[in-house]
């Protein structure tokens, strides 16, 4: 490769980012929802009203799972934080994976009531496409998000060193200029949040390091349950003692952990072989508290209600990694902080939409004949439309399909995620098969009648339409229905834009220019 | 602009460096410091963990920053042989 | 102290961005001096510094530099689409 270093890096970071563009752009759109994943959840189920009430709920949960499990290997309960109301609790049978674990869930309202909420995965679903992507086994979906990730941090060290201008561009947005626009646009996203982005796909890979990069592990222990139970100290998995023994009340074992955090929420019980005299109840602080997001788990006697020794203390590297993978999720952020979340994985999405655009539009110029671009080219193009018009197509129909499908149905909440999957997968089609100038505006136009129609049939098919949250002071259902109108907005005006486009200029006159898209 | 695009081989030879030679990188630095570094052995892991994400983007970026196909190959050997080296050390002599 | 924050830091990206040369151009059709370009840098990165600042007297210097963060670029962005906007006007 000849050339000077930044040719090598451009060529790099081109390539790199086409490769990897559209998964990309999957990964930054569901990482963006998951900001709000319990606000999506609350949505999606709108039978789930009232205050929160933590002890109640958690209460409500272990009499349910005493009644209905209990001869389970564990359960979980995932107690409400402040931005949800419910409970929700699930069990493991022996043999069973984690998937199959959250088959049986059940959700507890407030009152400690089991709420008979239609059957979905809510936000969830999305926070779990971010990095297990769907219908594949999970740990396939992570190698592949790993890749794309590491990718990802490739492009961005060669984009810095591409773009040397890098300060002198900072406010450039020349728009209606074609390639430029496209450009200035890609540089914009990247660089106005650039410490997000650096931030953002280094800690994805610290998340799932012990996936990635296990081989420490494997030198430094003989096994890696070794590992683990250093980690995890003393207290590690309970044998079956075969003896049946009721459990103390939970309340008094949330009061204890609450008293040894300064007041601070638990947001998770597990309780290990329920019933059995040797059960033991790990109670986990809530995430809301501090950056750092692993740790702090306290262990009962089951039977006695009593606190075990806790668990040892890492040094700094185990504070930083949980510090790490805290920044990331956010699930510490004040509600102003998660809008600025949203607000750069936003700028993410545009980052990688931009440039996947950018690809086409530098290279349509150089074609041999605009108007027969070869197979590659077309190939790249069509893809672009199907996932940057179909994926969020997509999501509209999965919170379509929330409001639309009865909610008897077998497989109900594996039908709405199909449904997500059907409406990208047919609009991908359709813009197959369509000119692709033609493709772009009318695939974003269904994008936004799709959005326009989510608010529309919630407001049709519950009494929690967005008139009606308005009334009560609803703030996740308005701010739900107002998303979705903010987004419908969005894809209406990039389609009226793609429509009276001027042609894009031609590099010989002949024919039909076609336009930059 | 247009890309030069280069010699397929070279091309080739580059991309395996980036991919398979930096991640084996990172590995042996991963799994070296796990081994040697004066700590908590837990925290010894975590810290090459995290470092190790660093060290395959650095030779990744290295594998086509380089001039040449054959230079790429050097420095990966540059790179690579002292945590290689390192980790036969403790594994070989037991020490850490 | 949010809008605070955000107004420091709009204001500081404005007094940077007109401090450059090709935005002097496109925003205001003319060229400033040095000395003027010299002193709209300064006062900018002084703007962008106080935001900062005053994120972390808010929250703290772990949570404030996280919002710090995530501010500047919101107002990065704003500063941006504004300029653009005034360009294109002209």
């Amino acid at each position: 490769m000849k050339g000077s270093l930044r040719q090598s890096m451009a060529f790099l970071h081109t390539w790199a980012g086409l490769l990897f563009g559209w998964l990309l752009l999957l990964v930054f759109v569901t990482g963006t929802t998951a900001y709000f994943q319990d606000e999506i959840t609350r949505w999606m189920q709108p039978e789930i009203t009232g205050e929160r009430d933590l002890t109640a709920s958690a209460q409500g949960a272990v009499d349910y799972l005493q009644r209905h499990a209990q001869g389970a290997e564990a359960w979980s309960i995932q107690l409400p934080d402040a931005r949800s109301v419910a409970a929700m609790g699930y069990w493991k049978e022996k043999g069973e994976t984690f998937l199959q674990w959250r088959d049986h869930a059940f959700m507890v309202n407030g009152r400690g009531e089991v709420v008979d909420a239609r059957d979905t995965t809510g936000g969830w679903l999305l926070y779990r496409l971010h990095f297990d992507l769907h219908y594949i086994p999970v740990q396939w979906g992570r190698w592949i998000v790993g890749v794309a990730a590491m990718f990802m941090l490739v492009a961005i060290v060669s984009g810095v060193i591409t773009h040397k201008k890098i300060f002198a561009d900072f406010f450039t947005l020349r728009l209606g200029k074609g390639q430029r626009s496209w450009l200035d646009a890609h540089n914009l996203g990247a660089v106005l949040a650039l410490p997000f982005h650096l931030m953002i796909t280094y800690t994805g890979l610290v998340t799932l390091q012990r996936v990635y990069m296990p081989w420490g592990i494997t030198a430094a222990y003989a096994q890696t349950s070794d590992y683990q139970r250093a980690l995890a100290g003393p207290d590690g998995l309970p044998t079956r003692s075969g003896r049946v023994a009721p459990m103390a009340p939970i309340a008094g074992m949330l009061a204890q952990a609450r008293q040894r955090w300064q007041g601070a929420d638990p947001g998770f019980v597990a309780v290990l072989l329920p019933g059995d005299a040797n059960a033991v109840v790990r109670i986990t602080r809530g995430t809301a508290v501090s950056m750092a997001t692993r740790g702090e788990t306290v262990s009962f006697d089951a039977t006695t209600g009593r606190m075990r020794s806790p668990p040892p203390t890492h040094g700094a590297a185990a504070l930083t990694e949980s510090v790490m993978v805290g920044l990331h999720a956010g699930r510490y952020a004040p509600l102003a902080l998660r809008w600025l979340y949203v607000a750069c994985g936003l700028l993410g999405c545009a980052m990688v939409a931009t440039g996947l655009v950018l690809w086409t539009a530098k290279r349509r110029l150089q074609l041999p004949d605009p108007n027969r671009p070869h197979v590659g080219f077309r190939l790249v193009e069509r893809l672009n439309v199907a996932t940057i018009a179909g994926l969020p197509f997509g999501i509209a129909t999965y919170f379509l399909a929330n409001r639309l499908l009865a909610t008897g149905i077998p497989h109900r909440a594996a039908w709405e995620a199909n449904a997500l999957f059907i409406g990208w997968g047919v609009l991908a089609l359709y813009a197959l098969l369509r000119p692709v100038r033609r493709a772009w505006v009318e695939a974003m136009a269904a994008a936004a009648l799709a959005y326009l129609a989510v608010p529309a049939v919630n407001a049709l098919t519950t009494s929690r339409g967005l008139w009606p949250s308005l009334r009560q002071g609803d703030g996740v259902f308005v701010a739900f229905d107002m998303s979705m109108l903010a987004t419908a907005a969005g894809f209406a005006f990039a389609a009226w834009r793609a429509w009276r486009r001027p042609p894009g200029p031609t590099p010989r006159p002949r024919q039909t220019p076609k336009a930059l898209a | 602009m247009r890309f030069a695009f280069p010699a397929p081989l070279s091309l080739l030879s580059r991309v395996f460096v980036a991919l398979v030679g930096g991640y084996a990188t990172a590995a042996a630095y991963a799994a070296a410091m796990a081994r040697w570094l004066p700590m908590d052995r837990t925290d010894a892991v975590t810290t090459g963990m995290i470092a190790s994400f660093a060290i395959y983007a650095a030779i990744a970026v290295m594998a086509f920053a380089v001039r040449s196909a054959a230079r790429a190959w050097i420095w990966l050997g540059v790179c690579g042989l002292p945590p290689a080296l390192a980790l036969y050390l403790s594994m070989r002599g037991g020490a850490a | 102290m949010m809008p605070l924050c955000l107004l420091t830091a709009i204001a500081g990206f404005t007094a940077l961005c007109l401090g450059m040369g090709r935005h002097q151009r496109d925003v205001l059709g003319t060229s400033l001096s040095a000395r003027a370009s010299r002193r709209l840098k300064a006062l900018g990165w002084t703007g962008l510094t106080a935001s900062f600042v005053l994120a972390i007297v808010r929250d703290g210097p772990a949570l404030g530099s996280v919002y710090a963060l995530g501010e500047l670029t919101l107002s990065a962005l704003t500063v941006a689409l504004v300029a653009s906007r005034l360009a294109s006007r002209r």
